[in-house]
Order: C-alpha cells, then structure tokens, then sequence
C-alpha cells in the first residue's frame, strides 16, 4: 500500500493539474449548467476536492475522466441545490465585443453560443455529460464510457439521443434566427 | 457508431454552433483569481504560491513537469498579489500521442497531448493535457492561435438577448458600456457575498478597460472585496494606495473601513 507523499511532489502535481486543466474544469462546469457567477466558487471546490484526492489518484486512470466525474458530481449537486445555471449574463457577450472591436462578428458569435447552450439544455444531464466528452472534449467512447461510469452501449445510446437533440435544437434556433435579426435590426 | 466523423458532416453553420461551444474557455485572470482563492483554502497551497513568486511563478515549479508547456504570462496586477500566474499556450506547442483507437477522433484537433514527464512525475501527475476538440482542422488552428498567451481567451458568450442592440454602438461606446456594466455587476455580486466573483470582473475589467472613468469606483470594489474576503493585508495596501493616489475622492470613506 503505497502511502500518500505529501510535501513538495504533491503540491507539484497538483500545481501541474491546475495549470494544465482548469480551463477544461471550467469549460466542463460550464457545459453542465454551473451558473456564471458561481464557476469560480464551483471551480475552486472541485480542486480542492483534486487536492484532498490527488495521492490515491490512480496513474493508470485518464486524469481528464477523473476531473469529469468530480466536475460531473459538483454541476449535480449545483443542479439539486437549484443553481441550475437559469439566466443568461451579458457581461461576457459585451467584453468580447469590445476585445473583437467587431460587432456584427460578435453578435454571429452570440447567436453560436446562444444556440449552442440552447442546445445542451435540450438535453437531460447524462446525454449532456455525454455529448460534452464526446464531442466538446474528444473523448474517446471507452474513455468517456469510464467518466460516465456506464457500460460502453450506454455511451454511446446517450450520445445518439444528445446529437439528436443537439441537431434538433440548433436546426430550431437556426429557423428563428432570421426573426431574431430583423428584431434586432441588422443586416443580412 | 461513428464517433469521428459526425461533427465533420454536419452542415457547416450547425458546425460553427458547436464550434463556439467548444472554444469556450475561462476568462482571462480566472484561473489567478481561482488559485489566489485556493491559497486562502488551503493551506500548502498558499505556501506554494508565495513560494512560487518568489522564484519566478509557477512556471519554475512546473519545469520538471511540464514538459513542453509552454507559458504565458498573464498580468494579474492586485487581484493574484500573491503569486504571479502563468496560461498554457495549449494546443501548439503540446506534441501529439498517438493513441491507435478506432474511437478517437484523430481529426478534431484534440490530437495535442503533451508529453508524459517519465520517470520525474510525481505519482498523480496528469499525463495528458485537456485539449479541447475542434470540429474541423481548421478551427482547430485558430483556436490554437487564439490559446497563444498574447491573444484574448476566448470568453463565454451568452445568449443573443444581452446583446440585442438596434445599432451596433461604436468601440468607445462598447468601452464605456462594459465598464459600466461590470463595475454595476461587481456592485451587485459584492452585496452577494460573492467577493471571489467581484475580483474577477474587475481582474477581468482591468484587462478590458484598463483606463476607464470608473478606476476609482473598481478600486474601491476591490477593496471591500479583498475585505470581504478576509485578506485584509492586501486590503490594506490597496487601501493606502488608493488614498495616495486619489486623495480628494468621494469614495474615500468606504476606502478607509479597510484601514481599521
């Protein structure tokens, strides 16, 4: 039984970890509903679960599938507690702008994402989890089948349905685009 | 079932759609403003962060580790404080794994992983990097030029309705919008409670505006954020600051709470 390091080993992995993984922390809660104003609070507290847990980390284990299954647990307890992410923030859509200096792009860009996060609150939490790791972040079907803790079949059946209801959402909002921009006045 | 060639085939603006989802990453300054937080949790982690300004970042503990990641270094001025922070630049300097995988998707991008340290990595090391996929190569080339320290992150964009404008404001006036908005924001999330919250808006203000109308209005939510937060040490410090520099201001009294 190998004993917990602690000292400075550990303290660089986890350091490493961080680096490496909090924009796909962030990303991951994000995508499974954490509410804006609450990733920050939701990411530290996955890391600090990453923390409390990194020495029986197992090496075999893909760190990504590890990190998932704690953001996965995190974004269910948020959703449980009501703070599903319910509301949309336009700070973020305004700083963009401003970084881009190009509105019309900016506002495609919105309509994307806005069709986009549509699109996953179409889904039910497992079919989102699924289309997340499949198709936001690459995973394999046996990787994600692990971070899904599911037989591979289930992967792969939640991941048909998220695609469904992912063409299905974003084939909507495309239809309602053209009503959205002549409200707003633009062009094209 | 074909997991590799769905986001390939779709029509291409159904791609864009999924595209932006995948290039969603976290704010500039919210991985500092996160770690500085954690600090203040954990114990060996707020040694680590004194210990690692002091030696040059993060970047010097991580060299043993990270091989082949390559760091930018992200102002974070009075947010972090106690340790600068460094961002990966991802996707283009990790080096690919092959990983010979019916399942995986080869061409979305998600090919960078750096590589595994061997024999110096600690037990509970990563040994892969998250890079996000990308549906098309393409994308995925622009994204990795987007995840270079010197351009932007790309930011969250939340739905259309926040932004419905009837006529595209100039960039002065987006300027003025923002600040407005985001010091209005950070107002609100401070009577919330949520200080963490208040710190990244303005970390993330300051990179957007970093000479608005409002600076003294930001620091002076900085302040009681920091507060707020019990870090009364760089409270006080930001407080003294703030009253060198803006002597004569109208904020001054909320200012000084943190110097008592």
């Amino acid at each position: 039984m190998e004993t917990p390091r602690p000292g400075p080993s550990e303290l660089e992995a986890f350091q490493a970890l961080y680096e490496r993984h909090f924009d796909f922390v962030w990303r991951t809660l994000r995508h499974l509903g954490v509410r804006e104003a609450d990733l920050s609070d939701a990411c530290q507290e996955v890391f600090i679960i990453v923390h409390r847990r990194l020495p029986s980390f197992e090496e075999r284990a893909k760190v990504t599938t590890w990190l998932f299954r704690i953001c996965a647990n995190m974004a269910r307890d948020r959703r449980r507690l009501a703070h599903v992410r319910s509301e949309v923030l336009g700070d973020e859509a305004i700083d963009d702008a401003v970084r881009r200096r190009d509105p019309t792009t900016e506002l495609e860009r919105q309509d994307k994402l806005a069709a986009f996060e549509g699109a996953l609150k179409s889904m039910s939490f497992d079919q989102r989890a699924a289309f997340i790791l499949f198709e936001i972040e690459g995973l394999t079907g046996p990787e994600a089948a692990a971070a899904l803790e599911v037989p591979l079949p289930t992967a792969y059946s939640r991941l048909r349905l998220a695609r469904q209801a992912f063409l299905s959402a974003v084939q909507q909002a495309r239809s309602e685009a053209p009503q959205r921009k002549a409200r707003r006045g633009g062009t094209g | 079932m074909d997991t590799k060639n769905w986001a390939k085939q779709l029509p291409e603006d159904v791609r864009g759609v999924l595209e932006a989802g995948i290039q969603v990453s976290s704010p500039a300054g919210a991985k500092g403003a996160a770690w500085s937080a954690l600090a203040a949790k954990l114990p060996v982690v707020a040694g680590a962060g004194v210990a690692a300004s002091a030696s040059g970042g993060v970047l010097a503990l991580l060299k043993p580790f990270a091989v082949g990641l390559a760091l930018g270094v992200v102002a974070t001025t009075t947010v972090v404080g106690v340790q600068s922070f460094t961002r990966p630049a991802e996707p283009t300097t990790l080096t690919s794994r092959p990983k010979p995988s019916i399942e995986q998707p080869v061409a979305r991008g998600r090919s960078q992983q750096p590589v595994s340290p061997s024999a110096r990595t600690p037990p509970a090391l990563p040994a892969e990097a998250p890079a996000k996929r990308s549906a098309a190569a393409p994308v995925a080339a622009s994204r990795a030029s987007a995840s270079s320290a010197s351009s932007p992150p790309t930011t969250p964009i939340p739905a259309a309705t926040t932004f419905a404008v009837e006529e595209p404001p100039s960039a002065t006036e987006h300027a003025a919008l923002i600040e407005t908005r985001r010091v209005a924001r950070a107002r609100s999330l401070l009577q919330q409670g949520q200080a963490n919250a208040v710190l990244l808006n303005l970390a993330e203000l300051d990179r957007l505006a970093p000479h608005g109308v409002l600076i003294q209005e930001r620091e002076t939510l900085r302040i009681e954020a920091l507060f707020a937060l019990g870090d009364y040490e760089r409270a006080r410090t930001e407080a003294r600051r703030f009253i060198a520099r803006y002597p004569q201001s109208p904020h001054l009294p909320a200012v000084q709470r943190a110097l008592r």
